[in-house]
């Protein structure tokens, strides 16, 4: 009996949710599709294949609509690649919560939020505005409240007025006599308060034809970073990326315009050597620090609005707020590189102070602060890195060295592999309150 | 379209094309402001955008967009206040040497516009 009420309460509970807001349902955690069927019948398809391929065209058809690739272009101005077609992006938010539509805070919602359905009277954004809108009006209220009650004798009359809410500035005058200062002062507000109405029911109907003006003209894209772009191409193998000339880019195209787009303007003035021979190059860092947490399963978002660089979700950015913050930092094994020119990071880890700084703004923000450490090789060629065991250091020449160093450099499958990362967890506490 | 009121700055900035219309389209469409007017100074090299949250709104506010990766000096922002204040009136809608405070707009690769409201000098805070 209990379970039944419990139930019956859970879905109308879910049911409200579906009309109130717009959860989109992320059962699967990757865009890649996985085959359903058995070894067996996997194996009748193969045979199917090669013996009657007339009669394996539907098979075939089946296993080419799952390894349809969403099309990605890159600017390299914004250093993004963006997704403009309505089905990819909503593959690619719907499948793991990559990137962010340019016109929402982060689900693409905007067509959503500013439609108008035909049995409600405003659109979702509408309703938000009318909300915000309400509250301020609210909040003016109480604080004309207490301004009048502290300063005022007649505290019995002014209680009485504010229970009504409405009021009119000329009673309001009556009833207090000679105005003070401060009743001058309250019946001021008031009167901006029914400006406040009237504009508010003008801005209603102009902001409905903005609106639907708006919404018929602007298309919003979703737009990929470029790390989130490379794990998608170089990892899953599921987003093609065509460059400004409509190109396709192979993954090496891709991993080289990545890594010279990382570095600013301003600091490949200030360069040595182009970006493209850089070790600790930023996107290669963080790009490393992305594909290592995405492939234990966390969610990976931009950390901006945190001061961090990456947050990272348990399932989603719709599911629970983020439960950790990640600053990546950059650790050179070797102390012969001239890393001086290095702008990657501008003095962020240097102090204390700065350190504290940070924890401080993760605990406000309830997360726990993360310091991935990405441990940088001394070369792509060094022997030691490259092998376990020293029995495989074979003498070579300097030459060969830089070959091998370049080629791997250049080579994404190969370079990553030489990275590697340690993270640190990073609390603040009072001694007292230890337990 | 939106864009085309701001294409022509975008050719002549090229490198600030993408903040711009990043900004642009954020307070125009997301955050769905009044009025917002693309200005363009000259001696920054760069576009300013002056805008009104609502129709009610007296003063319009100044916002500078810019990348994630610029770094802002206490030299840049005085010399942005002070270029700004030899701006002619006209072109500004306000007088320019009561410009108090700007906000500056920066533009993320994955498209977040984040605000910081810069004041020139110490401004007791507000009661809000």
């Amino acid at each position: 009996m209990r379970n039944g009420k419990m139930s019956s309460q859970s879905s109308t509970k879910k049911e409200n949710k579906k009309l109130n807001t717009r959860k989109t349902s992320v059962t699967i955690p990757l865009p890649i599709s996985v085959s359903k069927t058995s070894f067996l019948t996997n194996i009748f398809k193969t045979f199917l294949a090669n013996r009657f391929p007339f009669l394996s065209y539907y098979y075939i058809n089946n296993i080419q609509k799952s390894c349809v690739k969403t099309r990605g272009s890159f600017d390299a101005h914004s250093n993004s690649v963006i997704v403009s077609e309505k089905q990819a992006i909503q593959k690619l938010w719907m499948q793991g919560s990559f990137g962010k539509g340019n016109l929402s805070r982060s689900e693409p919602t905007f067509e959503w939020r500013n439609e108008k359905k035909e049995d409600q009277p405003l659109s979702p954004e509408q309703i938000t505005q009318n909300r915000r809108i309400a509250r301020a009006r609210r909040k003016k209220n109480k604080k004309n409240a207490s301004t009048s009650i502290t300063n005022n004798e007649d505290r019995k009359e002014i209680i009485d007025v504010n229970d009504k809410g409405n009021i009119e500035p000329t009673s309001l005058i009556d009833t207090l006599g000679l105005p003070d200062i401060a009743s001058t002062s309250v019946s001021i507000e008031q009167i901006k308060e029914i400006d406040v109405d009237e504009n508010y029911n003008d801005n209603k109907d102009d902001d409905d034809n903005i609106m639907q003006n708006q919404a018929i003209s602007i298309q919003e894209h979703l737009q990929l970073t470029t790390e989130e772009a490379f794990f998608l191409c170089f990892g899953l193998g599921c987003l093609e990326i065509y460059d400004a000339n409509d190109n396709l880019m192979t993954t090496h195209d891709c991993w080289n315009a990545f890594r010279t787009s990382s570095v600013s303007n301003i600091t490949l003035n200030a360069l040595q050597d182009s970006p493209l021979t850089q070790l600790d190059n930023p996107f290669i860092l963080r790009y490393v620090v992305y594909h290592y947490f995405r492939s234990l399963g966390w969610v990976v978002k931009g950390g901006m609005k945190f001061g961090c660089d990456y947050v990272l979700y348990e399932k989603g950015p719709e599911y629970k707020h983020a439960e950790y913050c990640v600053i990546v930092l950059p650790y050179y094994l070797s102390a012969n590189n001239n890393m001086n020119n290095n702008h990657f990071r501008h003095n962020v880890m240097t102090s204390w102070r700065l350190m504290s700084n940070l924890s401080r703004v993760c605990v406000q923000v309830k997360k726990s602060l993360v310091l991935c450490y990405v441990i940088i090789p001394p070369s792509l060629s060094d022997p030691i890195s490259n092998s376990q065991s020293h029995e495989q250091i074979q003498p070579s020449t300097s030459s060969d060295n830089d070959q091998h160093h370049n080629d791997d450099l250049n080579n994404p499958f190969k370079c990553i592999k030489h990275y590697k990362i340690k993270e640190v967890l990073i609390k603040r506490c009072t001694p007292e309150r230890v337990k | 379209m939106k864009l085309d009121q701001i294409s022509s700055y975008c050719d002549k900035y090229p490198q600030e094309a993408s903040n711009l219309s990043q900004v642009y389209l954020d307070l125009t469409t997301a955050k769905s402001w009044a009025e917002v007017k693309v200005k363009d100074i000259e001696p920054l090299q760069r576009c300013i955008l002056l805008g009104r949250t609502s129709k009610s709104d007296t003063k319009m506010i100044i916002i500078v967009p810019c990348a994630s990766n610029e770094i802002w000096t206490i030299e840049k922002i005085t010399q942005l206040f002070s270029q700004l204040r030899t701006v002619p009136s006209l072109l500004l809608d306000c007088d320019p040497n009561n410009i108090k405070s700007i906000t500056l707009a920066i533009a993320f690769p994955d498209s977040t516009v984040v605000y910081y409201k810069v004041h020139d000098g110490i401004n007791p805070p507000s009661d809000n």
